[in-house]
């Protein structure tokens, strides 16, 4: 380049040379903007770009760690539409997205409107309380709350006992997957809130003062006054409890580690175990990029439904 | 969504004079009352476990499994801690964690902000392009790149090491977001002057718009931090030693080492979780902001 810039230096033509000197010069400022950009772009390239397409080509192969991988084209997908333990992660997936969604999004909404009451003294005491699990590891989580949930020893049982509610075997293959809910409820649950509650104190005092001189009592402040003020917020953050549910693993791997009998196995668990335990790695990338599929429709969706509410 | 217009002019007595007249009528106090039981219940119920937590690290090992539970013990002892720092790998973990987590709170913080300036603040071929494909791959679920991760660790022979533990929580998009999106705020009046005098745009950066961004840059070392600190799949699949387990791999393998004592366990569990708590206590704005911006759990 050097050269380039001698060589206009002999050139005759003074607007050539200011304009060739011009283009130099821009060429030495978007050299030194990527030079900021190079720590990050070479981890940008070698953590996540070539990942990305190392693990669809993986997804493609047939081998492990050690062996020889073998092209085998589609058939990682084929056998893992009619591998039955992978099904059964999938529904147990489901199974989690559909209890967990809703409940901590109502659950949130209830808490973050009690919480958010003028009239409760102590609220950002509160308010930290409720945050206290989110910050906890899920190792740590799920290790108390197993101590917690011992059938006989068990604080938690105990506690029922008083209200008359016979022992619960928390971790029995029929009641793992609620508990699993449970746990992760109680571990997540203060991220909703929080969010709800910066949302809510967004909520225009004007239109709520306004409701009530037009004589809406709280319910109705409520209804329809705040929830469809924060309704983006809900719908945003409804989107990433599912795009995070589908992708559990943590609370799982340590409370029930998928068992007992696969009942609490989830999509993740299932790659996770796959690829390091049974050192299947094409077929783990093929589930991998069946849940990258999974969470760019949701993400499709919600952005189609985000557009219509905003033309609304 | 909020419109900062309107509140102003709003009389300040007005909230007070609504919620006195309310508290004074008979439903009012009936419902104040439902209200803190409501919130004394939900307080027991999140706390109450980090408590039971603290209480069962104290216990004695025969106070352990009983019917019915001891909740607080009678003897309270420290030999669970004693125990769990001088007979066990428990302090190396701590070392660990705590190395990961600084390194990559660190790491972060120089990475991305020195990208997230260029992408703010410079125009050159190629940048937006750029920024979208970064900001695409945020869609990326993390476990898709667990299995190519580790195989690109493996050929930079960097398994069982700090740096494999490190440094592939740095590339991720969520601090380039989140930075931009906040140097975008600054006015660049002070970057004119700043070029004017003859400043480079190393000292740009260091001198103008780092001091600026402080509060993003606390925000995103929160979320680091945090996300650093709790971190388990990656550790699992990336460590190979005993001496190179992080807390929440310890504490999730714990019973494959040494043998399920739950009084060990709390112990541990208490020292994985205290120092983000107290972390929280003293830089509480900077978590609730990095949580509405990124999220933590994600």
């Amino acid at each position: 380049m050097s050269q380039e810039a001698t060589a206009v230096d002999l050139s005759p033509a003074g607007e050539l040379r200011a304009r060739q000197s011009k283009r130099w010069r821009a060429i030495r400022e978007s050299l030194t903007c990527y030079l900021f950009l190079v720590p990050y772009l070479t981890l940008f390239v070698v953590f996540v770009l070539i990942p990305f397409f190392w693990a669809i080509w993986l997804s493609f192969q047939e081998g492990g760690i050690m062996s020889p991988p073998v092209f085998v084209g589609l058939g990682n997908y084929a056998g893992g539409l009619t591998d039955q333990t992978f099904q059964t992660t999938i529904l147990n997936t489901l199974r989690y997205v559909v209890t967990v969604v809703p409940a901590v999004t109502v659950l949130g909404v209830l808490i973050a409107l009690l919480t958010n009451s003028s009239s409760l003294a102590g609220r950002s005491v509160f308010r930290a309380i409720v945050f206290f699990p989110v910050l906890a590891s899920a190792a740590a989580i799920g290790r108390l709350w197993q101590y917690m949930l011992l059938p006989k020893y068990g604080l938690v049982n105990y506690a029922l006992g008083f209200l008359g509610i016979p022992q619960i075997r928390w971790l029995d293959p029929g009641m793992a997957m609620n508990t699993v809910v449970m746990v992760a409820l109680w571990g997540g649950l203060g991220f909703y809130v929080l969010v709800y509650l910066a949302a809510m104190q967004d909520v225009p005092a004007d239109l709520l003062d306004a409701a009530r001189v037009d004589g809406a009592n709280s319910r109705q402040l409520v209804w329809h006054v705040t929830i469809p003020c924060i309704r983006p917020v809900l719908l945003f953050t409804s989107t990433m409890a599912i795009i995070w549910g589908f992708q559990m693993f943590d609370i799982v791997y340590v409370l029930t580690n998928g068992g007992p009998l696969y009942r609490t196995a989830t999509i993740v668990w299932y790659i996770y175990n796959s690829a390091f335990r049974w050192d299947q790695l094409g077929k783990a990338s093929a589930m991998g990029v069946v849940l990258l599929v999974i969470i760019l429709v949701i993400t499709l969706v919600q952005r189609r439904v985000f557009r219509e509410e905003i033309q609304r | 969504m909020s419109r900062p217009g309107e509140s102003v002019g709003k009389p300040d007595g007005a909230n007070a004079q609504r919620s006195t007249r309310r508290r004074t009528t008979a439903w009012g106090s009936v419902r104040l009352a439902l209200l803190y039981l409501c919130v004394a219940v939900l307080t027991a119920i999140f706390i109450g476990p980090f408590v039971y937590l603290l209480a069962t690290s104290l216990k004695q090992t025969m106070v352990l499994l009983t019917y019915p539970p001891v909740i607080f013990p009678k003897n309270p002892t420290l030999a669970n801690y004693v125990q769990i720092l001088t007979k066990t790998q428990f302090p190396r973990w701590i070392l660990n964690s705590a190395v990961v987590s600084i390194g990559a709170v660190i790491g972060t913080l120089i990475v991305c902000s020195l990208a997230a300036y260029v992408f703010a603040r410079k125009r050159f071929p190629g940048r937006d392009l750029l920024y979208v494909l970064i900001l695409s791959t945020m869609m990326i679920p993390g476990s898709l790149l667990l299995i190519p991760s580790f195989l690109v660790i493996t050929r930079l022979g960097l398994v069982d090491t700090y740096p494999a533990l490190i440094l592939p929580s740095l590339g991720g998009p969520l601090g380039v977001f989140m930075l931009r999106q906040f140097i975008q705020t600054i006015p660049d009046e002070l970057d004119q002057a700043a070029r004017i005098d003859g400043c480079s745009d190393l000292g740009i950066y260091w001198r103008i718009i780092v001091p600026l961004t402080k509060p993003a840059l606390a925000t995103l070392a929160t979320v680091t931090a945090t996300w650093s600190w709790n971190a388990l799949i990656w550790p699992l699949v990336v460590t190979r030693s005993r001496e190179m387990v992080t807390l929440p791999m310890g504490i999730a393998m714990f019973q494959a080492y040494y043998q399920t004592d739950w009084g060990l366990l709390t112990a541990g569990g208490f020292l994985s979780v205290a120092p983000l708590i107290v972390l929280f206590l003293f830089f509480q704005r900077y978590f609730i902001q990095g949580l509405t911006a990124g999220g933590i759990k994600g």
